[in-house]
């Protein structure tokens, strides 16, 4: 991996997460302003063709990042989350067709699903109140609609940097 | 050749360790953070803010505009878009009722800020203007507090005895300075943080004030008697004991911060009126309720009033 590049990149996602701010380009769907989670797809881009400690180191910095540019919750806990489930991604890839957009929405709706709603309960239940479960999920699954549906263009815009950013043939998987 | 094979060898073998050591030690780190207090992170936040921000503001402007074209894209007949400019109208209305009410906000600080420094003519002190904290803004630790109950200022049936100003160390903000309004005293400073400091109000069962009461009797102000104010139990008013049963003590007098040389707090400054005056057949002395002044629940603007010279001096360098 090419880390320069990846932080770079990684930037340049954080500043255009504002675009989906409330008010801007975030679906107001009861009450809730869906977002999606562009630094997550990276690290879902990543987890995809990368190998897996590669993976896990940069899945903490790019949940570090999404920690400390957020506005609530504790710091560390989107680091550990990004990490192990990316992690964990980057086991299951296996022979997925990774090339695939039903694929890779499919991968960005759990994979966002998982990380925000478990963030969102971690986050309830640390500031000491109940964890909604119910609007938890509903939340969850909005954003992580929203970054499925981006989530094909993000990886088509990312593999146009397949070289720079030092994949392989081997690691795109040949019978993609 | 050999050796450059052994050294990349070598090489690889060192980067091999490191990033073993890298992927033990991440998720410790993490939890490590994740354990740090709220105030904290908050703190790491508010460093790590002007990083990105200015991008930020940037692109999020560049956003809204697009999102005002994706909006107005749709109606392109007449009526639509006289509609459409109707709604602009109405949003501008409403933005300009909002500058006027900042407006009025704005010169309700510079009259209240002109009448506490004529007040305070010739006293070497400072005024910092704060903001009353709504609970909702410290977000998750606001729900904690709020979990935690009385102990964390909040009282059954809904008086709020602590409040937090969004002033702290950053402004010099110390511990045990008062915290007033035009209209008077409202609490002293608890607890400081960096940004963020908790007021203790005069209702506050803990508060405890040495406190003097001035009458007005046949148009003569007189002062009266000391006594000491805490906050009541239930956190709704302030009551004032050690008044001696001989003392002409009234309903409607004032009562002020003492003058005593013991007390903590600058002098005069107007803790309340007297709404209910008990004196039991057998008992010593009089027992006061009192009515602050000013009701925290209203105020938003309030003033951190301090010596102009700090308590704690820094201290000059050491001299060799």
């Amino acid at each position: 991996m090419r880390w320069f590049l990846v932080t770079i990149i990684a930037c340049v996602l954080v500043v255009l997460q504002k675009v989906f701010a409330p008010g801007g380009l975030a679906v107001m769907v009861g009450g809730h302003p869906a977002q999606p989670d562009l630094l997550l797809t990276l690290g879902l881009f990543l987890a995809f063709y990368f190998p897996p400690r590669e993976v896990f180191v940069a899945g903490w910095f790019l949940g570090l990042a999404s920690d400390l540019v957020g506005i609530a919750g504790r710091l560390g806990l989107k680091a550990l989350l990004f990490c192990l489930v990316l992690y964990l991604v980057s086991h299951l890839r296996g022979n997925l067709p990774r090339q695939r957009a039903i694929v890779q929405f499919a991968a960005a709706l759990v994979t966002v699903f998982a990380v925000h709603g478990v963030w969102h309960l971690a986050t309830a239940a640390l500031g000491g109140a109940w964890p909604p479960v119910l609007r938890s999920a509903e939340i969850s699954f909005l954003d992580a609609l929203y970054t499925a549906v981006l989530a094909p263009y993000l990886f088509w815009m990312l593999l146009l940097l397949r070289s720079p950013l030092g994949l392989s043939a081997a690691a795109m998987g040949e019978r993609d | 050749m050999v050796l450059m094979t052994r050294r990349s060898r070598r090489a690889a073998g060192h980067h091999g360790s490191w990033q073993r050591v890298l992927f033990a030690a991440m998720p410790f780190v993490a939890l490590g953070l994740l354990l740090m207090p709220q105030g904290a992170t908050d703190r790491v936040r508010l460093w790590v803010s002007p990083v990105f921000s200015p991008l930020q503001n940037r692109t999020e402007v560049a956003a809204l505009d697009i999102a005002d074209q994706m909006r107005r894209a749709g109606p392109t007949s007449p009526q639509a878009e006289a509609a459409a400019i109707r709604q602009d109208v109405a949003t501008l209305e409403n933005a300009l009722a909002e500058a006027t009410g900042l407006l009025n906000e704005k010169e309700q600080i510079i009259r209240d800020l002109g009448r506490l420094r004529a007040d305070l003519d010739g006293l070497p002190c400072r005024l910092t203007p704060a903001r009353l904290l709504a609970p909702e803004i410290a977000g998750g630790q606001a729900a904690a507090r709020l979990s935690e109950g009385s102990g964390k200022g909040v009282r059954k049936g809904g008086a709020v005895i602590v409040r937090r100003i969004d002033r702290g160390a950053r402004e010099a903000i110390e511990r045990g300075e008062p915290v007033l309004v035009a209209a008077g005293l409202v609490g002293v400073v608890d607890e400081v943080g960096s940004v963020t400091s908790t007021v203790r109000l005069t209702t506050d069962p803990r508060t405890s004030l040495m406190v003097q009461i001035i009458t007005r009797r046949d148009g003569q102000w007189r002062a009266g008697p000391e006594g000491v104010a805490r906050g009541s139990d239930d956190g709704t008013a302030v009551t004032v004991q050690g008044i001696p049963r001989t003392a002409d003590v009234a309903v409607g007098d004032f009562v002020v911060t003492s003058a005593s040389p013991e007390s903590p707090l600058p002098p005069y400054l107007i803790v309340g009126r007297v709404v209910q005056c008990d004196l039991k057949p057998a008992a010593l002395f009089h027992t006061l309720v009192v009515e602050p002044r000013s009701s925290a629940a209203d105020a938003r603007e309030v003033y951190v009033l301090a010596p102009e010279v700090p308590s704690h001096p820094p201290r000059p360098p050491a001299r060799r």
